[in-house]
């Protein structure tokens, strides 16, 4: 019978990410242990976590949770990759490399050194009693750390799985370098201010909670003041910024105590789920951009040609340098992906993000990034403001930041408009210069 | 019967905000020292040489930073966090107040730091000026802060110095008044002759003639009410309520009108009787006629009502002048997707106070998204415009929809 605590999620390329590799050592165990298995549950998570501890020569039942934790650990990469993989780059494969790391072996191969001073790698059961020898943190594979370090009376073991991979180093850098961040639960609270706290408990409160609003909002008071506290102790402790979790101590300083974390993460879900309504910065910058770009694009928005002329000196003299140098600092990538080259060709013909992103079989997400349009016209109408405004006529706008402001902004506005040159921006125009 | 919104999913990883800067050292512990890492950083980035001050003590957090010659403080938040505390002990400091106030977000688990903006001294003095008090601290929304790093850059870059005064909180509206007569002349284009020229090419004057053009040429929406047997609709002549936004796009049993904005407005053409609006079957909001006012012409969203969310469904329903209870006209506001929809104040903050492309944003919105045109338009936070007023006051004359529509 296949189920969560006698299958193994492990790692499989050619099945986007992973397959299920059944356990029979485990199914065995199960059937005579008589444990309600069909589905995830905490009775069985307890009990096995229990055999674990008191038997801890055992290797079944800690292999059990094992294949049970790596069920919450694929469900966790499929509503990351879910919720980011239509603008971002994101590669379910490349996600489970770094949490689904374990192959259900029943030894533990550690690095021991031998009489002659040289390393070798030990055999030892995987079990509790040697988990517990180990001074290695984090613990490999990455789900026997999750277990190692679960404590059933602060949560349940899906949360606690996928706050751990939330909170994986190695899975956390991945996904910063495609453009997302993994922020834990306490940060999320710490961040949030009481209308947000307030707003997002009247609409997305757990059904069978019977936390008053009046609570809520005092154990959030409370846990600002705490948090900070015991992150700067934890900072002290372990040198480290991220992994901080609330502990027993942490729980009964709030106001209502708590015994466990369950309160704060239906909190911190309702956050969640607040802002998923609108996530968020990148969504509404870029729909900001949509918006103002397209009124940009009016012809009723945009300065004469006669008084374009005037600033096209500067824009030229400053511009066509910033984006030859842009251009030269990408095309040492062009070997590796060529895609990047045609990325910039395409711009210069006047082609919009999405539309190169599809040439390119790329994400929206990797143009945006690659080309930096806003970076980049910025700074060119920033360097063509300064030599404006050492010009007599445009010096008292030095005076003015409204005015300022005014006048980069309209510069930027001409550099990406579409109705200058035929159709094609200045900007694209200066990017196709620098590659011919 | 109202129909129950999906519960949107929780979001499992944040998208980074552009422009934000991860950081390479693992040894910074507060906030400010994120900051100016990630300050020194960006300066580097681009190649932009500034002095950056006081050397000793720049990870003094209360210190301000002086950067270029001008006094910024720093003020930092979490990644996601929806308001700043600010500090007030340099505010009260005649001749040493702040010129700038910079936002830094700090995520320390991810190594990361993110700029969202500026704010003068006048402007933050205009933002705090019903809190001013001998207080430690104010808070205020993030999205008060503008233009990002970018902004801070154009100010130390091209300013001089005493364009932003470092007057005292309670003396700042004496530096208002002293800036005042300066940005008068400037903005006149009487005193210096090419800052005139400059003066056109960035003003609004260009786009006036199209978005009145275009205001007048708006109609309303009549939304048939056939669905609910009526006195008059047994006599065969269909009852219709003349909506000029939202705009309806199913008229059939369930009228449906997209929303992409948070707080759209409602803009009926003609007198109605009440108007509410419910979420998932329970009603949020009513506003009903009374003997001595109408109601007619912009509603706007309710203060009252937490703001339409991505994905939701709320219903909103209407009932004409002169009709009876039970004769209504049910529409559904069904909100745009994550991707597509927006906060009315974020939109509002990244047009700023410029005229320009309040003016041309609406313009724009008025062929793609009309609601969100007249929503930017009644907008409190629109700046003064006589070309706004003009579109405005062309809105607030029009009488019910056209026959023949």
């Amino acid at each position: 019978m296949n189920n969560p605590y006698n299958n193994l999620c492990v790692l499989d390329p050619s099945r986007e990410g992973y397959k299920l590799k059944g356990i029979d050592l485990v199914t065995e165990f199960l059937q005579e242990k008589q444990l309600p298995i069909e589905e995830q549950s905490t009775e069985v998570d307890n009990a096995l976590l229990k055999i674990s501890h008191t038997q801890s020569d055992n290797k079944e039942a800690l292999l059990s949770l094992r294949c049970r934790v790596s069920h919450s650990i694929v469900e966790k990469i499929n509503l990351i990759y879910e919720q980011k993989n239509k603008f971002h780059e994101i590669d379910k494969e490349d996600m489970c490399v770094y949490v689904l790391d374990d192959a259900g072996e029943s030894f533990l191969r550690l690095p021991q050194k031998n009489e002659q001073g040289s390393i070798e790698l030990d055999k030892q059961p995987f079990t509790w009693a040697t988990l517990s020898t180990l001074s290695i943190n984090p613990i490999r594979p990455f789900g026997a750390d999750i277990i190692y370090n679960f404590n059933p009376d602060l949560s349940n073991l899906s949360t606690w799985t996928k706050r751990k991979v939330n909170s994986n180093s190695e899975l956390k850098s991945y996904l910063r370098q495609k453009g997302c961040l993994l922020i834990s639960d306490w940060a999320l609270l710490a961040d949030s201010s009481p209308k947000r706290i307030k707003e997002s408990w009247q609409l997305y409160c757990s059904g069978d909670s019977n936390f008053s609003m009046n609570d809520v909002e005092k154990l959030h008071q409370s846990y600002l003041i705490n948090y900070k506290q015991a992150k700067e102790n934890h900072r002290k402790t372990t040198r480290r910024q991220d992994g901080w979790e609330p502990n027993k101590d942490f729980l009964s300083s709030l106001e209502p105590t708590q015994n466990n974390v369950e309160q704060l993460t239906a909190m911190a879900t309702a956050i969640r789920r607040y802002m998923g309504g609108a996530d968020i910065r990148r969504n509404r910058a870029e729909l900001n951009e949509e918006i103002l770009n397209d009124s940009q694009s009016a012809d009723d928005s945009l300065p004469s040609k006669d008084l374009i002329q005037q600033i096209q000196q500067s824009l030229q003299q400053f511009g066509l340098p910033i984006v030859k140098k842009t251009i030269e600092t990408d095309r040492s990538k062009w070997q590796k992906d060529a895609n990047r080259q045609l990325a910039w060709e395409l711009y210069s013909q006047g082609m919009g993000q999405r539309e190169i992103a599809t040439r390119c079989d790329h994400k929206q997400g990797w143009v945006s990034k690659l080309l930096e349009e806003k970076t980049l016209s910025e700074s060119i109408a920033q360097e063509a403001s300064l030599s404006l405004v050492r010009r007599s006529g445009f010096k008292e706008i030095r005076k003015d930041p409204q005015g300022l402001d005014r006048m980069i902004d309209q510069l930027r506005n001409h550099l990406v408009s579409s109705e200058q040159e035929d159709g094609i921006s200045p900007l694209r125009e200066m990017v196709k210069t620098a590659l011919n | 019967m109202p129909e129950k919104s999906p519960t949107p999913e929780p979001i499992e990883a944040f998208a980074i905000p552009e422009g934000s800067i991860l950081l390479d050292a693992n040894d910074l512990i507060d906030p400010r020292s994120f900051a100016i890492a990630g300050l020194k950083k960006v300066l580097t980035e681009r190649g932009i040489d500034l002095p950056l001050g006081p050397e000793s003590d720049l990870d003094n957090p209360n210190r301000l930073v002086i950067l270029n010659r001008f006094a910024v403080q720093i003020v930092t938040a979490g990644i996601n966090a929806d308001e700043i505390t600010v500090p007030m002990n340099h505010w009260y400091r005649n001749g040493a107040a702040p010129q700038l106030l910079l936002a830094c977000h700090v995520d320390d688990e991810n190594n990361l730091v993110w700029f969202s903006g500026v704010l003068t001294g006048p402007e933050f003095k205009k933002i705090i000026s019903n809190q001013i008090g001998l207080k430690n601290e104010i808070t205020i929304s993030i999205n008060q802060f503008q233009g990002g790093i970018d902004r801070l850059l154009r100010f130390v870059r091209i300013l001089e110095t005493t364009a932003i005064p470092r007057m005292a909180l309670n003396k700042l509206s004496q530096a208002q008044s002293v800036i005042e007569p300066i940005r008068k002349t400037l903005q006149s284009g009487l005193s210096v002759a090419v800052f005139a020229a400059g003066a056109i090419i960035f003003g609004p004057a260009i786009f006036r003639p199209r978005l009145v053009e275009n205001i007048a040429m708006l109609s309303g929406n009549p939304i048939e009410m056939s669905a609910y047997k009526t006195r008059n609709s047994d006599s065969g002549v269909p009852i219709e309520i003349c909506l000029l936004t939202p705009n309806v796009i199913t008229t059939s049993k369930k009228p449906v009108a997209k929303i992409n904005i948070d707080r759209p407005i409602i803009f009926p053409l003609e007198p109605l009787n009440e108007i509410k609006v419910y979420r998932n079957g329970e009603l949020l909001w009513r506003e009903g006629r009374t003997s001595t006012t109408k109601l007619i012409g912009l509603v706007p969203w309710p203060s009252e009502i937490v703001p339409i969310r991505a994905n939701e469904k709320l219903l909103l329903s209407i009932r004409k002048e002169g009709s009876s209870p039970g004769e209504e006209a049910y529409i559904y506001l069904q909100a745009n997707s994550q991707a597509s929809f927006q906060k009315l104040s974020d939109l509002e903050n990244s047009l700023g106070n410029k005229k320009s492309k309040w003016i041309s944003t609406i313009n724009k919105q008025l062929k793609n998204n009309q609601n969100l045109a007249l929503t930017l338009l009644f907008s409190e936070k629109a700046p003064n415009s006589k070309v706004l007023d003009q579109a405005r006051a062309t809105v607030l004359s029009k009488e019910g929809c056209q026959k023949g529509e």
